[in-house]
């Protein structure tokens, strides 16, 4: 999740060395040619982001190097190691949202702006929870998204997990949020993220 | 530069990427760059190139993937510097 027009979260747009940092060369080839490159930074980026998420399921001691996951907008795929995973890209003038997964086949997600006073975190989960709720029978228990602490992954909490009545939702879910706006993605049994 | 000057130079650094300017009132090493100054991850890219420019050293993917608090990052400097 990347809030475009919010200048003063996104930072480092257009520095030649925050791309040289965070894209390989055909990437940086690629978003220097771009008819915007901004958009074309950003949309890397944030496949990038998204697919760390999904690799840190699958092997949490993994290192965030951005430049280790390879972007490929036109294929719809990000690369790492020997993964391909799938990306679907969101791009509206004001954000770009991406979901990264195994397969992305039955994917469902949402993005809305926070509400006033709302931290992006409650509101991603507010979202989670609304997404969730409408594929459940009405007066269905409460869906409860948590997260446990995991001293020494990337922001010291492990991945999010959906719980209906304390049992655990046959899906796999994801959070993410930046600037004004909060994002959620549910996939069937694999990872993706956002 | 010894490890304090080291720690408020870095905090300068932090200043303009934190949103909360409050959080860096009470700034300690165990601060969590993440949890406690709600840095963004876009901006952690652009801390580390700072940190290499105002320290002259090179932070590899996998030195700044391991920096979770200011008192990490100030460890890593100052490593770097003997």
């Amino acid at each position: 999740m990347i809030d475009l027009a919010d200048l003063e979260a996104i930072g480092g747009a257009g520095r030649a060395r925050f791309v040289a940092r965070v894209c390989d060369e055909r990437e940086q080839e690629l978003i220097a040619l771009a008819p915007d490159p901004h958009l074309a930074l950003w949309s890397h980026f944030a496949a990038k982001e998204a697919a760390f998420k999904v690799v840190a399921k699958l092997r949490p001691d993994t290192i965030f190097a951005h430049r280790l996951f390879h972007v490929d907008l036109t294929a719809d795929l990000v690369l790492w190691t020997e993964f391909a995973f799938d990306l679907r890209l969101a791009v509206t003038p004001d954000y770009v949202h991406a979901v990264v997964a195994i397969v992305t086949d039955g994917c469902r997600s949402t993005v809305a702006a926070c509400a006033a006073g709302e931290s992006g975190s409650s509101a991603a989960r507010r979202l989670l929870c609304g997404l969730l709720a409408s594929s459940q029978a009405p007066g269905t228990e409460p869906i409860t998204i948590v997260r446990d602490p995991s001293p020494g992954s990337w922001d010291g909490f492990a991945p999010p997990r959906a719980l209906l009545a304390g049992k655990r939702l046959p899906v796999d879910v994801s959070l993410s949020h930046h600037g004004r706006f909060a994002a959620c993605a549910v996939v069937p049994a694999t990872a993706a993220e956002t | 530069m010894n490890e304090q000057e080291v720690f408020d130079k870095v905090v300068n650094i932090l200043k303009p990427f934190v949103r909360d300017q409050s959080a860096l009132l009470q700034v300690t090493k165990e601060t969590s760059i993440l949890k406690d100054l709600k840095v963004n991850s876009a901006r952690l890219v652009d801390i580390v190139l700072e940190i290499e420019d105002a320290f002259d050293v090179q932070v590899s993917d996998e030195e700044a993937d391991r920096v979770r608090t200011v008192g990490d990052a100030v460890a890593l400097i100052v490593d770097r510097k003997k």
